[in-house]
């Protein structure tokens, strides 16, 4: 019997009382499970962002949950909700069923406990994740030095983003170009400047596109309401 | 030969759409139905095509409807100047049945949930901000599940209403009427707390 600390990252109704569970265990592994008997009174209510303590017996495919006990209480809140949901999604989108990809729990754990705290900066949160998301995958941004020649980025010049081919240096500022000390930056994860924030959820988006496939994500429809709030007033005002 | 013919299967399995309704339910159904109430079957088949043909989604809070708009958008009484958001056609049902909400309603149909592919444009949250500005709503009650996706809707619902000097309320959470603290989870002991009242003394 295996006994993981998991979180929830996708639950779905499965017959009257069941749930089908989609998970990331301790040991970074994606787990599909089964929870009979989620929906009975006395069950243990699940929820995402939540910690729970489960244990099942190990096998290829579907998995049936033996015990589900509530560990940690997820706090997060307001738009840091909809930013846990951005990684839920970004996670399903690059792991697997069963695929154990290491570091993954860890940078989830990270990016949860951060976003639950209330002063969290949540581009912060989200560019670091996806850093580190990518990397465990095996697409590791290299923001400090040209792939292609080894060259350590300088400061003082402009570079273009590839997702393949990584990072060239530029013969002028060119508008798709990045300034050297925005990516020096990003590359030690100091994102207090608008301009490396920027450059930073470009390149990753492009990126997380390239290596997790183009189809939007939904979650960011949610990280920009206000935008819905004007296209949906103004699509009424024009009726 | 097989004890059950095509027909019957076709009939047997059709009924499986149905919530906690199984293979073995869906056969005494169906059995039920054509040996000795072929009345009650026809009239149950009559029934479903004479709805499918008819109910439709109100123009204005998406509930299950007869007409364009519901009896409760064209009721009058019920302008109050509230509105209840819930998620499905069956939670207005059970506000309904409780006979203490006497505003109008608008219903989701769902809950955000980017990793179901549910965004906004997935709901029927392009038709709310209109809802609230043509139905001249002062409060906004949100009834929906407490789970993060509810949570989540819930918090996109009061952006929508930024600055529009529209109240949002939340329906409480917390012990359940008749239940017993030992059996409520910690997560609801937690809000319970927090959400405390004061008892007039």
């Amino acid at each position: 019997m295996l006994h993981e600390t998991c979180y929830v990252l996708r639950r779905r109704a499965y017959s009257e009382t069941s749930l089908l569970l989609e998970m990331l265990t301790s040991e970074s592994r994606y787990v599909h499970a089964m929870y009979r008997g989620a929906k009975r009174n006395g069950s243990t209510p699940i929820d995402l962002f939540s910690e729970y303590a489960m244990s099942w017996r190990p096998r290829d495919g579907l998995v049936t949950l033996r015990s589900c006990e509530l560990k940690h209480v997820s706090t997060l809140g307001g738009n840091a909700l909809y930013a846990g949901l951005y990684v839920n999604e970004l996670v399903r989108r690059g792991m697997r069923e069963n695929q154990v990809v290491d570091d993954v729990q860890p940078a989830y754990q990270s990016a949860v406990t951060s976003l639950e705290q209330a002063e969290a900066d949540l581009d912060v949160v989200l560019r670091s994740f996806e850093k580190r998301f990518l990397k465990a995958l095996g697409f590791e941004l290299e923001f400090h030095r040209e792939q292609a020649t080894g060259d350590v980025i300088s400061s003082n010049s402009n570079y273009l983003f590839d997702p393949i081919l990584g990072f060239t240096k530029s013969a002028d500022a060119e508008e798709t170009s990045y300034p050297g000390h925005v990516l020096l930056n990003i590359s030690v994860n100091r994102f207090e400047q608008p301009e490396t924030r920027q450059a930073a959820k470009l390149i990753l988006r492009d990126a997380l596109y390239h290596h997790l496939g183009e189809r939007a994500l939904k979650a960011r429809s949610l990280l920009s309401a206000k935008q819905y709030r004007e296209e949906v007033s103004g699509a009424t005002a024009h009726d | 030969m097989a004890a059950l013919t095509p027909r019957i299967e076709q009939v047997i399995h059709a009924l499986q759409c149905l919530p906690g309704v199984g293979r073995k339910t869906a056969t005494r159904m169906t059995l039920f139905l054509l040996q000795g109430h072929r009345e009650d079957a026809e009239h149950l088949a009559s029934s479903i095509n004479e709805a499918l043909a008819t109910v439709t989604s109100c123009a204005k809070c998406h509930n299950l409807s007869d007409a364009e708009v519901c009896d409760i958008c064209t009721d009058e009484r019920r302008a109050n100047g509230q509105l209840c958001v819930v998620e499905t056609a069956a939670d207005l049902v059970a506000i309904e049945e409780t006979g203490t909400f006497e505003g109008r309603y608008f219903v989701l149909h769902g809950l955000l949930s980017p990793i179901d592919g549910i965004g906004p444009d997935e709901l029927s949250l392009g038709t709310f901000l209109p809802c609230v500005r043509d139905g001249a709503i002062r409060e906004v009650i949100v009834a929906l599940s407490t789970t993060v996706e509810g949570e989540a809707t819930t918090h996109f619902i009061s952006e929508l209403l930024e600055n529009s000097g529209v109240a949002l309320t939340q329906l409480a959470h917390g012990i359940p009427v008749g239940g017993e603290l030992g059996y409520v989870n910690s997560r609801t002991i937690t809000q319970a707390f927090e959400r405390r009242v004061k008892l007039d003394s």
